[in-house]
């Protein structure tokens, strides 16, 4: 009974960082093109890959980001200079259709930075200090469940809007998607300026 | 004996900055489409190339900066930047359809150099010159080049094991995290400019 409730407790801040009903628009915009296998194909791509970064990062901390020498507000800046990119170039490109063919999307956008982004491996890590590694793993597959639930009813709905008028709205969508593209730059540029010291240089200059 | 200690000295700063085993997880997105044969190619280029810019650079670098009037910081900002364009490019399909050509470049750019001759190992190299001395930071850059090769290639080897979709899912997540690693060149680049000023070279 304790258990539960600590993994209900450790759910809700991962449902928040994973932003289903976000994700869910950002899904129909970029899949407007797509025909319905390959969109099935894709919700499974997109769990998959971000319920295993997920896991992986749960299992490993930071020792991925720290290997590499980056923090978690590289990665977030990075991902969000991504997302907006992606914005831009769905939007400018009505003519050329350069994203039709991607059968990638579930796992590059979709699966990170979206889902398995910044804020949800930040929030792990967070869950796993206060309710420790059973409870956070739990909740965190409750919630990859409820991704993929998410995913479905998200195609369900658009299967039965007509294409012209999901063309439209995932025009749309893809503004949404640069918006959250900018709020990760800030949320990293934020981090960086509040937690700036003046450093003594190490040798190299800190380069 | 004290040759030995010269060498440890240069060799443990410059392994920080080279960083090779970080190496290893971009080089595997890099080339991800690519043959065994085109992979063992890159891999020669990337080392040959980061190499000879190493060298160039211990004997000419600091004329170049100066000639350039750039500074280390300028470099990073740079090279952070065109990572973070070549990650962009990747991810939106702009570069490069699948598979790998004969052609391709990547074991130069982005591998060679900004990534494995980067900044960080540009400055290392010219401050263990200057602290310890030539001889002993030539044999240290050997050293470490032997470890990038020998990571380079087990990474290669398990590249054959793993199979090609996921494969493709890893080198698109290497692709988002050499974004970030972009996005790292450019900020501590900004931080070296808020420490010291727009100093050139020392």
């Amino acid at each position: 009974m304790e258990f539960l409730a600590a993994v209900a407790l450790a759910f809700v801040p991962l449902f928040v960082a994973i932003d289903v009903p976000g994700v869910m628009p950002i899904f129909v915009g970029m899949t407007t093109e797509i025909e319905d296998r390959r969109r099935r194909r894709i919700i499974s791509q997109a769990t998959i890959v971000s319920a295993a970064i997920a896991f992986t990062f749960a299992l490993s901390g930071l020792a991925i980001f720290r290997l590499l020498s980056i923090q978690v507000q590289d990665f977030q800046i990075g991902g969000g200079l991504l997302l907006f990119c992606y914005a831009i170039v769905d939007i400018l490109a009505t003519g050329r259709r350069m994203r039709r063919n991607d059968a990638a999307v579930g796992i590059v956008p979709l699966a990170t930075p979206l889902i398995a982004g910044p804020a949800l491996l930040t929030t792990i890590i967070l869950m796993q200090a206060q309710h420790g590694q059973a409870v956070t793993l739990a909740a965190l597959t409750a919630n990859l469940a409820l991704v993929y639930l998410g995913l479905r009813s998200a195609e369900w709905f658009s299967a039965r809007i007509g294409r012209e008028v999901l063309g439209g709205i995932s025009k749309v969508f893809m503004v949404l998607l640069a918006g959250i593209g900018v709020m990760m730059v800030r949320q990293g540029l934020t981090f960086y300026l509040s937690n700036f010291t003046f450093h003594v240089a190490p040798p190299g200059g800190g380069l | 004996m004290a040759f030995a200690t010269d060498v440890l000295l240069a060799f443990v700063p410059l392994l920080a900055a080279m960083n090779p085993l970080g190496k290893a997880p971009v080089f595997i997105g890099l080339t991800q489409s690519a043959t065994a044969e085109q992979r063992r190619r890159v891999m020669w280029q990337a080392l040959g190339v980061s190499m000879a810019i190493c060298l160039a650079f211990i004997l000419i670098g600091r004329y170049v900066f100066r000639f350039l009037s750039i500074n280390p910081a300028d470099f990073a900002i740079g090279g952070g930047l065109l990572l973070f364009a070549f990650a962009v490019a990747d991810v939106l399909n702009v570069r490069r359809p699948v598979p790998m050509g004969d052609e391709d470049v990547v074991g130069v750019c982005p591998l060679a150099t900004p990534l494995i001759a980067g900044p960080a190992v540009l400055t290392t190299l010219l401050l263990m010159v200057d602290r310890v001395h030539a001889p002993a930071t030539l044999v240290a850059l050997a050293a470490n080049a032997v470890i990038m090769f020998l990571v380079l290639r087990s990474a290669g080897g398990l590249m054959r094991r793993v199979g090609r979709p996921t494969l493709v899912g890893l080198s698109k997540i290497m692709m988002i995290l050499l974004a970030a690693i972009g996005v790292m060149m450019v900020r501590k680049g900004i931080m070296f400019y808020v420490t010291n000023g727009g100093a050139a070279v020392e």
